[in-house]
């Protein structure tokens, strides 16, 4: 009996360590994800810093471009970015708070597309799903039109020429309220708008439709709003070409391709990069959530988590992160769409290692785009960040599928 | 244990089988018992659905008609189309128009000695009605039955796609044709023209060839994606998505970087389609379309009532599922390239309205078919009956911008309206 025993403790002993083996090598594949997410965050700091210190404008026609002239620039950066850091130079400052301010918005899109992706558990779902962009370009619509005269205006005449103090001075002269608006205005309503948009969707197809957030319902509604919304910017557009309005038209253009040429100082970066780490906190203590989630929402139930509620703490999130980086850095909001994919090819569907995963490579992603806008390259230009983004996002989705081709994939996402 | 005892045991076996099989122990659960009453119920159900659908029917038919009776009695009552001067025609000499071109072009067929009078007739109605009323009636009436055959595709379009991918989500444009035509939009204005009337072979091929290759693109890739064998719906629409992204970018570049003020003008004039319903050609064009692609739709429809349940099922009827899905797609496709190259950017009509017609109809592929017909046709109508008020300063407002923000409010009723339905 005792033999009997010791023979079934040896053989628990065993498959116990058997299961102990399997865990290790569990861990050991958990392990390998986040290798690579630690690879991608090493690259992302790098591009970032690269991003500082790459000299801009350097494929330009009157440039020479030799490999001296490159050094010089970079220690030129270099030496810069060390002032901006200890605190005594100004000359480097909009170039570093312009690189940071980027990385932070790409990498707030990257993670609104992997969040939207897990909440609503469809592949399709981006940030902009819910009629964001629209609600932005509305937002700046109403800017142009409407608000564009109120508040304090500059004592000098727009068009001539006046000096960079002449306009400090104006603005050190107005309150706080009035410096925000003076400055923020056209953002602010961008912001305003995108929250608009986004709780009309949201509360129609909820309160209105039944009490229940139906991922489908939603997401037509927020296609039809936007293309409503982008059929009517159209029109007006057309209109003011039609009527002469010359600025007008010029104001609607700057809507579509907007910023990410403005120079950004400290308090800039301050008031963008705040909110966004904040959400960006909300989103990454979520992330067991979402993996429960992605298995369907019953199973989720089922662990405790409830899917409702979830879905809509990442929507309000979601939408805070994408205003705040579209409308203060340009409707580049596509990027999250691609660099949710790509962090999913890259380490699996797990949310853990796919959240950060995605915040690198979209930080990563805008910089660079942010840099070949800036390059000098012959077609690029610092206005065409939104453009750059679609193409270069549709140009690694191709490789991407090409690579699954080689490698015989099923086609199954994630 | 004695014979007796077994004896009244088996007994009160028997009895407590008996109690049992009186009980309600065993009988299925209420929903699931088809006794006469629940039948009864069941049929009143069906049959006031159906009769609730016959009834939406019937009031989108009377709406089309009214509608149609706007378009074709009116035509003139805010603006002509090409942004001319308001004029006010009365109903009666528009009904004169519509009596003279019968005299003209339909009674010589019976009798070929009127053909003579002809233009004797035009002559007369000229100087008594002035020299451009007749071909402005009479072209607004062509365009007003076009302008419903462009609602019909559209609306049957969406219907087919959403059969074929069983997905709410599944607009045509999703493969691309949208964009490919604004390119190909793009590509005629930077040759140098500012409306449709300047080039209309080239507008019709650059438009037709540009969206036709879009969608033979991203089927290609799609089917390269999911490993060369078989289509996989999912990767079909990231491609889609992934492609029009890009051809959204491409075109939003040119829109503001290359073109000047006056060329966007002439593209959005060309790509709103201000001009196309007039010219014979697209109209010819459009017409020979309409029938090739709705024939096989008509024909083919209990077949793709089968595949919008799921692909064992479409099997197990005997229908071939990957041949109907992919037929489905490409007549969608073609369908929606020739309801935009007419009239402009609609596009969403074909996202709106199979959606709505599900919160109205039974879900059966036949009711769903006919209700799309009319709910897309009245539509349309609608949107350019609007388009008679729709006047901002000196500009007309293009049908595409009207049916964007037409349908919101429309959809927000249906929601309202179908609560908790879906």
């Amino acid at each position: 009996m005792a033999k009997h025993a010791k023979q079934t403790s040896r053989i628990q002993a065993r498959t116990s360590g058997n299961e102990y083996a399997q865990a290790e090598k569990q861990r050991r594949g958990m392990r390998k994800e986040s290798y690579r997410v630690m690879l991608l965050a090493v690259l992302c700091l790098t591009v970032v810093v690269g991003g500082m210190l790459a000299p801009t404008y350097i494929f330009t026609a009157s440039n020479e471009f030799t490999l001296s002239v490159l050094i010089d620039q970079v220690s030129f950066n270099f030496s810069n970015l060390i002032g901006v850091l200890i605190g005594n130079s100004d000359l480097g400052e909009q170039r570093f708070m312009g690189v940071m301010v980027c990385a932070v918005s790409g990498a707030a899109l990257g993670m609104c597309g992997s969040a939207y992706q897990g909440a609503f558990n469809n592949p399709l779902a981006a940030p902009k799903t819910l009629g964001v962009m629209a609600g932005g370009a509305l937002g700046a619509l109403v800017y142009v039109l409407f608000l564009q005269n109120v508040g304090p205006q500059p004592p000098f005449n727009a068009s001539a020429s006046y000096s960079y103090e002449q306009q400090l001075g104006w603005l050190a002269s107005l309150n706080p309220l009035e410096w925000l608006w003076v400055n923020y205005g056209r953002c602010l309503c961008s912001v305003v708008g995108c929250f608009v948009v986004v709780a009309f969707v949201v509360f129609l197809t909820t309160v209105l439709g039944g009490g229940k957030l139906t991922n489908i319902v939603v997401v037509i509604f927020g296609q039809i709003i936007a293309a409503a919304v982008t059929a009517i910017i159209a029109f007006a557009r057309y209109y003011f070409t039609v009527d002469g309005g010359t600025d007008m038209v010029h104001d609607l253009r700057e809507i579509e391709n907007y910023t990410m040429i403005y120079s950004y100082h400290f308090l800039d970066m301050l008031i963008i990069v705040l909110p966004i780490l904040v959400c960006i906190i909300i989103v990454l203590a979520m992330r067991r959530r979402l993996t429960l989630i992605s298995f369907g929402d019953d199973v989720a139930n089922t662990m405790g988590v409830s899917v409702n509620a979830t879905r809509y703490i990442m929507i309000a999130v979601c939408t805070i992160m994408t205003a705040w980086a579209i409308s203060f850095c340009g409707h580049v909001a596509y990027l999250g769409f691609i660099s949710a994919h790509l962090a999913r090819r890259i380490v699996g569907s797990d949310f853990r290692f796919l959240l950060p995963a995605s915040l690198c490579t979209g930080a990563t992603l805008l910089t660079i785009i942010q840099w070949l806008c800036q390059s000098g390259l012959p077609y690029t230009s610092p206005y065409a960040a939104g453009v750059t983004c679609s193409i270069v996002g549709a140009a690694i989705f191709i490789i991407m599928v090409v690579a699954q081709y080689r490698k015989g994939g099923n086609g199954e996402w994630r | 244990m004695s014979g007796d005892s077994a004896k009244t045991y088996a007994r009160s076996m028997i009895e407590r089988a008996k109690e049992l099989r009186e009980s309600d122990a065993f009988a299925p659960p209420e929903t699931m018992r088809l006794t006469p009453a629940s039948a009864a119920a069941a049929k009143a159900e069906a049959r006031t659905s159906r009769k609730v659908a016959r009834r939406w029917v019937v009031a989108f038919a009377i709406i089309c008609a009214l509608l149609a009776g706007f378009s074709l009695l009116l035509p003139y009552y805010g603006i002509d189309a090409m942004g001319g001067n308001r004029q006010v025609y009365s109903p009666r000499d528009v009904l004169a128009c519509y009596q003279l071109w019968f005299q003209t072009h339909i009674l010589p067929l019976f009798d070929p000695a009127l053909a003579n009078q002809a233009g004797l007739l035009v002559n007369r109605f000229a100087e008594t009605h002035g020299d451009s009323m007749y071909t402005l009636v009479i072209n607004r009436a062509v365009v007003t039955v076009i302008v419903a055959g462009c609602g019909l595709m559209l609306a049957v379009s969406g219907l087919l796609f959403q059969a074929a991918f069983r997905n709410p989500l599944a607009a045509p444009s999703l493969l691309g044709v949208s964009d490919g035509v604004t390119l190909g939009v793009i590509i005629y204005t930077m040759l140098g023209h500012a409306n449709i009337a300047d080039d209309s072979k080239l507008y019709l091929l650059l438009v037709y060839g540009l969206g036709a290759a879009t969608v033979v693109v991203v089927l290609l890739l799609s089917r390269l994606m999911s490993g060369g064998r078989r289509y996989n719906v999912m990767d079909m629409l990231l491609l889609g998505t992934v492609i029009c992204q890009l051809l959204a970018g491409v075109n939003s570049f040119v829109q503001n970087f290359v073109m000047d003020e006056y060329q966007w003008e002439g593209f959005y004039n060309v790509q709103q389609a201000g001009d196309a319903l007039v010219d014979p050609l697209i109209q010819g064009v459009f017409v020979v379309i309409f029938v090739v692609t709705l024939i096989p739709a008509l024909l083919l429809r209990f077949r793709f009532n089968m595949i919008s349940f799921s692909n064992e099922f479409g099997t197990m009827a005997g229908v071939r599922t990957g041949l109907l899905r992919g037929f489905a797609l490409v007549l969608g496709s073609a369908m929606q390239l020739a309801a935009m190259a007419t009239i402009g950017q609609v596009a969403m009509l074909s996202l709106a309205v199979p959606v709505l017609v599900r919160y109205m109809m039974p879900a059966d592929f036949r009711s769903q078919f006919l209700g799309n017909c009319l709910v897309g046709v009245a539509m349309l109508l609608a949107c350019v009956a609007i388009q008679h008020f729709a006047i901002i300063g000196i500009v007309t407002m293009p049908v595409g911008t009207i049916v964007s923000v037409f349908i919101v409010p429309f959809f927000v009723w249906m929601v309202a309206l179908g609560k908790g339905r879906w």
